[in-house]
């Protein structure tokens, strides 16, 4: 069973989400593609809440016997894959450092003779 | 007036030297610089080959990145006038120096050639001119400005806003962004009918999955930008 209380608290949580989400990309220190994920994803979570019995039917599914199990276990699972994320996004920034340093030295060489 | 042509280029050796042969012959007041964005096929070889006067990207940055490395030389070799001419022949270079007189005689910060006022030439397609008309009416709402054609690709800017670009530019699907942040950073803004040829080769890299992030996409990114306000 889900609390109004704990309904409450994360809608809160999603709004402050939201309006920090949304002023660091107004400050160009998150940029847009990662602000998208943290905007929708709490919409999405939202909604889902929000939907009567969607939460209940999830949790029958995965065979959760309380349904606020269900909410910490999206809420988990969501976090892993943007982290998964993350680390491909990471993997990809860092092969780009080495190609650029790479070329960056050997045009210093070129320079140099 | 010194005026740039930027041409931003990701694997277009169908059609690179067309579009360079075609502003050279067509738009001769004007410099040009071709952007290699870390092409995959030989268009850095055929831009060797013909000795035309490029930047070649160490790793492939987007449209975004190609083109505002275009808005810094710009702004490096102390342009009065630059203007983005895509690599894929859509955009005619006869008038650009209609758009550069038109900046020059109202002071303008802008230039954007737009398809629909006269409604000549290649239209687009029936989705993307859908697309169009959402965003035409998403920037009127959010700034009041009417911008026909939001996502030209073929718009001239001036010192003012060069200088801006180089500072602060989109990394994708720059357009419809960039008209919003020219607006709210007081630019003046004006469009002039052009007529746009179809993509003359090569492929688009623009598919439909792209097209759903594209809408998603901007509309935040506008949104955004609109939310950092007007500025003087």
């Amino acid at each position: 069973m889900m609390t109004l209380k704990l309904r409450v608290i994360l809608a809160v949580i999603f709004l402050l989400c939201w309006i920090i989400v949304i002023s660091k990309a107004k400050k160009r220190q998150l940029e847009l593609k990662y602000a998208i994920t943290w905007l929708l994803l709490p919409l999405v979570i939202f909604i889902i809440i929000a939907i009567p019995g969607a939460l209940e039917w999830m949790a029958g599914i995965l065979g959760i016997y309380d349904v606020v199990n269900m909410v910490f276990f999206m809420g988990f699972m969501f976090s892993m894959i943007v982290i998964y994320t993350l680390t491909i996004a990471l993997s990809r920034h860092s092969d780009r450092i080495r190609k650029l340093t790479q070329m960056i030295a050997l045009d210093e060489f070129e320079k140099r003779n | 007036m010194k005026k740039l042509i930027i041409i931003p280029a990701y694997n277009e050796s169908e059609n690179i030297e067309k579009t360079v042969e075609d502003i050279k012959e067509n738009a001769k007041g004007f410099d040009y610089v071709v952007i290699n964005d870390c092409s995959t096929d030989d268009t850095l070889e055929i831009l060797k080959r013909n000795n035309y006067n490029y930047v070649s990207l160490p790793i492939n940055l987007g449209i975004g990145g190609a083109v505002q490395t275009g808005y810094l030389y710009a702004k490096k070799y102390n342009y009065d006038v630059a203007v983005q001419v895509d690599g894929d022949g859509q955009h005619d270079p006869t008038f650009l120096s209609k758009m550069a007189d038109y900046l020059d005689e109202n002071n303008l910060d802008m230039v954007i050639g737009s398809r629909f006022i006269d409604k000549e030439g290649f239209q687009s397609s029936f989705m993307r001119r859908v697309g169009i008309v959402y965003f035409t009416n998403l920037i009127k709402l959010l700034t009041g400005k009417t911008i026909t054609d939001p996502t030209s690709g073929l718009r001239m800017a001036g010192r003012r806003v060069i200088s801006l670009f180089a500072e602060n530019y989109p990394k994708d699907y720059p357009e419809p962004e960039t008209a919003v942040t020219a607006i709210n950073n007081g630019m003046k803004i004006k469009e002039i009918p052009v007529i746009m040829r179809a993509r003359q080769g090569g492929v688009s890299s623009i598919t439909m999955k792209k097209s759903v992030y594209y809408m998603v996409k901007v509309t935040i990114a506008i949104i955004i930008e609109a939310l950092r306000g007007k500025k003087k």
